[in-house]
């Protein structure tokens, strides 16, 4: 199947599909929620509702033209919620090698901020993320709601709060090993962003992925309350097996959500 | 018929116009032989307006430590910031009064907070003291926050220097009515409104200048005991004149009270000193292409004499640091006007100049160039 598209689903057939969930890697675990796997063999709420609903998740070649061609086949038919990047705080800021840097986003809970810190701009925050979320703005433009199809935009979930397992993970992961090269230190011994400011960076993303799915018209789906633990970061048991992405078990949680948005 | 010796008859060649103007100009000479403005060993940091930024380059090329305390950080990858806050020592951008100055290091040391702290416009948060920032903040909270770093930046900068150039700029400013805060631009001109009850024009006297540098002296050493500090005249010309008069008899009062200010100052503090950056411009045995054909940006030959001077009583520096001009006239002029445009507040005060900031001809070049203007080295213009 590798490098070959195909959808992930519990309908019969293609014309029982009526949403599919796709975007970047983030939809792998959400569309692995929607059927059985070898970790949680049982048929479970979010595989109902994807029966019941119509779900599938577009799967194969990874973000390449082919896959948006396909997004931009698909959504002229069915239903779309998309996924798109997400890992930008992490894959930009999760290492460094300096002073560390920090926020005060506006409408976030605390206004507290690390001693010590370079405070930068939220604007600043939001001008290094705006290219990468150009891809969602585009695709929403070409797609705009019509007649009988809608558009949905997925939020990120929350980052991880655990610092050790975070570090645990690094060194297995290539694209951290050769980042922390290029910030010249080794791995193991590189400094990562403090959780406070991971979650505050998770924060402004998210609000600007709102922010274009408003302007589209197209509703957006926030990760779910039962997501985050009292601090208000990824629970560990939903957390997946790298230091980006969350698991099957948050797939199957946001799968869950979509249906409440879909039904509602 | 002469009856005895005078004190001209000991001294040097320098000491005679004939002998050191007339002919044989050499701007090094302007200073004593045995003078050393800085070593290798010293931590720069300077403030004033953009003439100050563009020298920066010329001491960092020259092997000079130029301290850079509050530079963009570098995880983050956002466009270049404008009107010149990346070009200092931490990001306070153009200082163009010596008020300005001392009100920047009473801030930094918490001694002094302005009553108009900020501007807001549709939940935007302004800077008034650094109105032209890129990005601006979107609470009061966050005001707050990237306010405090960017002083407590100000204060590392100069606890960690050890010399301190200074280029006195302006004496018009544009100030509040409710406790006197200098505003680098008139409110309106770049944020903000302009409220004739609240903002009031004051053009500063030389008795003031003398007091607020003498002030800004004692501020230092509260800062840091070993700075040594190192004043000059910025000598271009203002964009504008908000007094009533003509702007070239604006100019002249305000380089003269600067000058003589700041040779007061030098005088009556041994951590002080003058460097004659504006006489070496505009003094009479200046060509007359140390100016541009709009008699006000400075050229690039006219930085490079002055840094070649200043650089002449540096110790520990790399040799031959000052550059030849390699553009064209065409090609300075251009870089010229589109700094200018993009990072110069006081170019903001010509109505002109903010609805038309360069010729049409040159505006196609202006954007092409704009982007290379920040590897430019050295900056080739401004105030």
């Amino acid at each position: 199947m590798k490098g070959q598209l195909f959808l992930l689903s519990p309908c019969e057939d293609y014309r029982s599909v009526r949403t599919v969930i796709c975007g970047h890697s983030h939809s792998f675990a959400i569309a692995h929620g929607l059927i059985l796997n070898p970790q949680h063999p049982v048929e479970t709420a979010a595989m109902a509702a994807a029966r019941r609903l119509g779900l599938a998740g577009l799967r194969g070649t990874g973000m390449d033209a082919a896959y948006l061609a396909a997004m931009d086949r698909i959504a002229e038919t069915k239903n779309v919620a998309v996924i798109w990047d997400g890992n930008q705080p992490v894959r930009h800021f999760l290492l460094t090698a300096g002073r560390h840097l920090d926020l005060v986003p506006r409408d976030y809970p605390s206004i507290r901020v690390l001693p010590g810190a370079q405070i930068v701009p939220e604007e600043a925050i939001r001008a290094h993320f705006e290219p990468s979320l150009a891809g969602l703005d585009r695709f929403l433009a070409r797609h705009s709601p019509r007649d009988r199809t809608r558009r949905l935009v997925f939020g990120i979930h929350p980052p991880s709060g655990d610092d050790d397992e975070i570090r645990r993970r690094l060194a297995k992961e290539e694209y951290f090993v050769q980042r922390a090269g290029e910030l010249g230190l080794d791995v193991q011994r590189i400094g990562i962003t403090p959780a406070s400011v991971r979650r505050k960076l998770w924060f402004v993303l998210e609000r600007q992925m709102r922010e274009i799915a408003a302007r589209h018209d197209a509703p957006f789906i926030p990760a779910p309350a039962a997501a985050f633990d009292a601090a208000g970061f990824l629970k560990p048991e939903l957390a997946g097996n790298d230091v980006s992405h969350a698991g099957f078990a948050y797939g199957r949680l946001i799968v869950e959500e979509l249906a409440t948005h879909l039904e509602g | 018929m002469r009856k005895g010796p005078t004190p001209y008859d000991e001294a040097p060649s320098r000491a005679f116009w004939s002998r050191s103007v007339a002919r044989d100009f050499d701007a090094a000479e302007l200073l004593a032989p045995d003078v050393r403005l800085v070593t290798g060993k010293d931590r720069i940091v300077s403030a004033g307006s953009c003439f100050a930024a563009n020298v920066v380059p010329y001491l960092e090329r020259a092997g000079l430590t130029y301290l850079r305390i509050e530079a963009p950080h570098p995880l983050l990858n956002a466009p270049p910031d404008s009107f010149g806050y990346g070009r200092f020592s931490a990001a306070y951008g153009n200082i163009y009064t010596v008020r300005q100055m001392l009100q920047l290091l009473r801030r930094a040391r918490r001694v002094w907070k302005p009553a108009e702290a900020w501007w807001e416009d549709e939940g935007i948060f302004i800077d008034p003291f650094r109105p032209g920032l890129q990005f601006r903040a979107r609470s009061k909270a966050e005001f707050e926050a990237l306010t405090r770093c960017h002083l407590d930046s100000v204060r590392l900068a100069f606890k960690k220097a050890t010399v301190f150039v200074f280029t006195l700029g302006l004496t018009e400013a544009w100030t509040s009515a409710e406790d006197g805060a200098v505003y680098p631009a008139c409110p309106g001109t770049i944020g903000g409104s302009f409220d004739p009850a609240r903002h009031v024009f004051h053009n500063f006297t030389v008795a003031e200048t003398i007091a607020d540098l003498t002030a800004v002296i004692a501020e230092l050493r509260t800062i840091n005991r070993k700075l040594r500090t190192i004043l000059t005249v910025s000598p271009v010309p203002l964009v504008a004149t908000a007094g009533g008069g003509h702007v070239l008899e604006a100019t002249v009062y305000s380089k003269a009270v600067l000058r003589a200010a700041a040779g007061e100052v030098a005088r009556a503090h041994e951590s002080v000193s003058y460097f004659p950056a504006y006489e070496i411009v505009t003094g009479p045995q200046a060509p007359s292409d140390f100016f541009q054909p709009d008699r006000r940006n400075v050229s690039q030959a006219a930085l490079d004499a002055v840094m070649a001077a200043f650089l002449a009583h540096a110790d520990g520096v790399a040799d031959s640091p000052v550059s030849a001009a390699t553009s064209s006239p065409a090609r300075e002029r251009l870089l010229s006007q589109a700094i200018a445009a993009a990072e110069c507040e006081e170019e903001m005060a010509d109505p002109y100049a903010r609805r038309s900031p360069a010729p049409e001809e040159a505006q196609p070049a202006v954007s092409r160039l704009l982007s290379r203007i920040r590897r430019a080295v050295p900056r080739r213009s401004g105030t």
